[in-house]
């Protein structure tokens, strides 16, 4: 206790210097929690646009039409799954879809195109397409045969709205059929493969070229409610789809794990150099203290004061240190954390690449509680690193030594 | 039986370059209750020869034995456990913990030991009365002068109940009023108290107030006198 005493009193002998190191670790800790929340809050916002606006949470398709994608192997069992979906409070929303791929073509241009066959409403829902319209709407306006098509498709085509494209592929029987639609939409989404890659058409419009009866489809997509319940409803579903397959957001991109751990790893890389640079700091303060107190800590060592003693003194000064700075660190980071929460960080500035990246243009910085306390743990970790060295100085003081240089 | 008791001490320095001599086969006695003063030019070897005596280095050869216990093979951390409960010790300067008063230095030490904070704090004020400093109980030695500094560190020595007080050179910082005030105060204290003293000094203020004078020469005994 008394050392505590005496360790609190000679922290605050030099109190520039012990305050340098205090505000120091206190930007320290406000600055990686800043980070990792930024980190956080970009990763988070990618992923939740791949969810909801591409891969949304589970996915079924019949097992062959995986395979090789022919638009004759249409959803098994379709009007059971329809049931068990209307009934599953669980879910949030979900969309029948028609999928083929083919080819777009205007009057100067051409392109492979995946073609997306609709119901509007439901779609809507789902990936909410009409919040990324910027020109038209979502196939409305137009009497007959609307398409949707992305900002970067559309001048690749060089079509405006009420433009007409022509549509070629093969229905169910694998002969080649065309048909031509106008542009009722134009969208710009977070999605690349949207803005690039895609047509929305109704799906009464695209069943008849593709020969396919009614309540015939080639996609379920939904979205649950919460993350939590996707795997269970994916299980439950997979047993009653026979020959489909009900795969989650896990099997459809794995790249997106394969990214949240990664965006660890480098969280893990910049909370290292933080901690560092932090560790440098105090200890060559901490190293200043002690070799400014050679004579005195000779002394002290001199009228029968233990090794460990000394050891403890130095490494209860150090903690204090960082203790002192860590939780005005962490107040502040918590504070600006949720002061941007509310409004987010505008980077629209900066947002061309990050559109195409597929990230919003506000960010908000999201922590979550487990996160604060490793930024705890971590300083904890490295106040105690950053004490060991200097304190070991401490106790390498010759007494006779320190006595004599006077 | 003698407090301290030197047989046959040397201590050479730099054994293997050119070596120094600093203390050459010392024998000495010193009984309960003396004040003894070692004297001698500077670089006679009076701080080698306390620092060996004090348990703060070990001797090249011959033994150091302190009440009856040699400690002149101990390793380090024997040596400061040693220190702590059988040798006072008041130095030239940097005697006491800056950021601690007068009582908590002299509190200090009892509590290396140890010692029930009610006793502690008790001795402590009684010994700070004694070396007359009653009234500057709660100041820090920076708020204290020289002499004053140096009775606190005679009061902290005296606290943990040592065998003998070593100083060496106490009295070097101060000029000659607050040397002799100290000399006579820690003549006081060793009559009173029975305590033994045993300091190095070149200052014949301090030599004078001695009952018994050592002289070193080049590390050797050259002359013991009695008074
Ligand atoms: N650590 C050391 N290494 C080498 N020589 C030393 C060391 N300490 C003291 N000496 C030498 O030992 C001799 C005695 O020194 P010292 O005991 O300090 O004398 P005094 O205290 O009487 O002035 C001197 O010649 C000094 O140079
Ligand atoms: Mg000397």
């Amino acid at each position: 206790m008394v050392l505590l005493k005496v360790a609190w009193r000679n922290v605050w002998r030099n109190k520039t210097r012990s305050g340098v190191v205090v505000v120091a670790v206190m930007l320290g800790v406000w600055s990686l929690i800043f980070a990792l929340a930024f980190m956080n809050g970009f990763f988070k916002s990618y992923l939740s646009n791949a969810i909801n606006k591409d891969f949304s949470h589970v996915q079924i398709h019949s097992k062959a039409f995986l395979k090789d994608g022919e638009v004759g192997f249409v959803l098994d069992n379709f009007q059971e799954i329809k049931k068990a979906l209307e009934g599953d409070k669980t879910i949030a929303s979900y969309s029948y879809r028609l999928k083929t791929n083919g080819m777009i073509a205007s009057a100067k241009a051409a392109r492979g195109v995946d073609i997306l066959g609709v119901d509007t409403i439901r779609e809507d829902q789902l990936t909410r397409v009409q919040s990324d319209i910027v020109e038209g709407n979502f196939l409305g306006g137009i009497k007959r045969n609307p398409i949707v098509i992305g900002r970067d498709l559309a001048n690749k085509l060089k079509v405006k709205i009420r433009s007409k494209v022509v549509l070629t592929f093969r229905d169910k029987d694998g002969e080649l059929v065309a048909a031509s639609f106008r542009v009722a939409g134009i969208m710009e989404s977070v999605s690349v493969k949207k803005n690039e890659l895609t047509a929305y058409v109704l799906d009464k419009d695209v069943r008849n070229l593709l020969k396919l009866g009614p309540e015939e489809f080639h996609e379920i997509a939904l979205l649950c409610k919460e993350e939590e319940t996707v795997e269970t409803l994916r299980t439950a579903l997979q047993q009653i789809s026979g020959n489909n397959e009900v795969a989650s957001w896990r099997t459809l991109a794995p790249e997106l794990e394969v990214m949240q751990s990664q965006s660890k790893i480098s969280l893990g890389i910049i909370v290292g150099i933080i901690m560092l640079a932090l560790c440098f700091g105090i200890i060559n303060t901490m190293l200043m203290a002690v070799l400014e107190r050679f004579k005195e800590i000779g002394m002290l060592m001199a009228i029968g004061m233990k090794k460990s003693n000394v050891f403890a003194m130095i490494v209860y000064e150090t903690m204090m240190l960082s203790i002192i700075g860590g939780p005005f660190g962490l107040f502040l980071g918590w504070a600006s954390n949720t002061a941007l929460k509310e409004k987010g960080i505008d980077l629209s500035s900066y947002s061309d690449g990050l559109d195409k990246m597929g990230i919003d243009s506000i960010l908000r910085p999201s922590l979550e509680q487990s996160d604060y306390m490793f930024v705890v743990f971590s300083v904890m970790i490295m106040a105690v690193l950053a004490a060991i060295f200097p304190a070991r100085r401490a106790i390498k003081l010759d007494p006779i030594e320190a006595l004599h240089k006077i | 039986m003698s407090v301290i008791s030197i047989k046959e001490v040397s201590k050479i320095y730099n054994p293997d370059k050119i070596p120094v001599k600093a203390v050459d086969k010392v024998d000495l006695e010193i009984e309960k209750g003396e004040f003894t003063a070692i004297v001698g030019p500077s670089g006679s070897g009076k701080s080698t020869f306390l620092n060996i005596v004090g348990g703060l280095d070990n001797p090249s050869s011959g033994a150091v034995v302190i009440d009856g216990v040699d400690i002149s093979t101990f390793k380090e951390s024997a040596l400061i456990d040693f220190r702590l409960n059988n040798i006072g010790f008041v130095f030239q300067s940097y005697n006491l913990i800056p950021v601690l008063s007068s009582l908590e230095n002299v509190e200090f030490i009892m509590l290396m030991q140890k010692i029930p904070k009610e006793q502690r704090h008790a001795r402590a004020i009684e010994l700070l009365k004694e070396v007359g400093l009653e009234k500057h109980l709660d100041r820090k030695p920076s708020e204290l002068s020289g002499g004053q500094q140096q009775r606190v560190a005679v009061a902290r020595a005296l606290a943990s109940r040592p065998k003998f007080i070593l100083a060496d050179e106490p009295t070097a910082n101060l000029d000659s009023h607050s040397t002799e005030n100290l000399m006579g105060m820690m003549a006081d204290i060793n009559k009173k108290e029975e305590a033994t003293f045993l300091f190095a000094t070149h200052d014949q203020r301090v030599i004078d107030k001695a009952r018994r004078v050592v002289t070193l020469e080049d590390g050797r005994i050259v002359k013991d006198e009695k008074r």
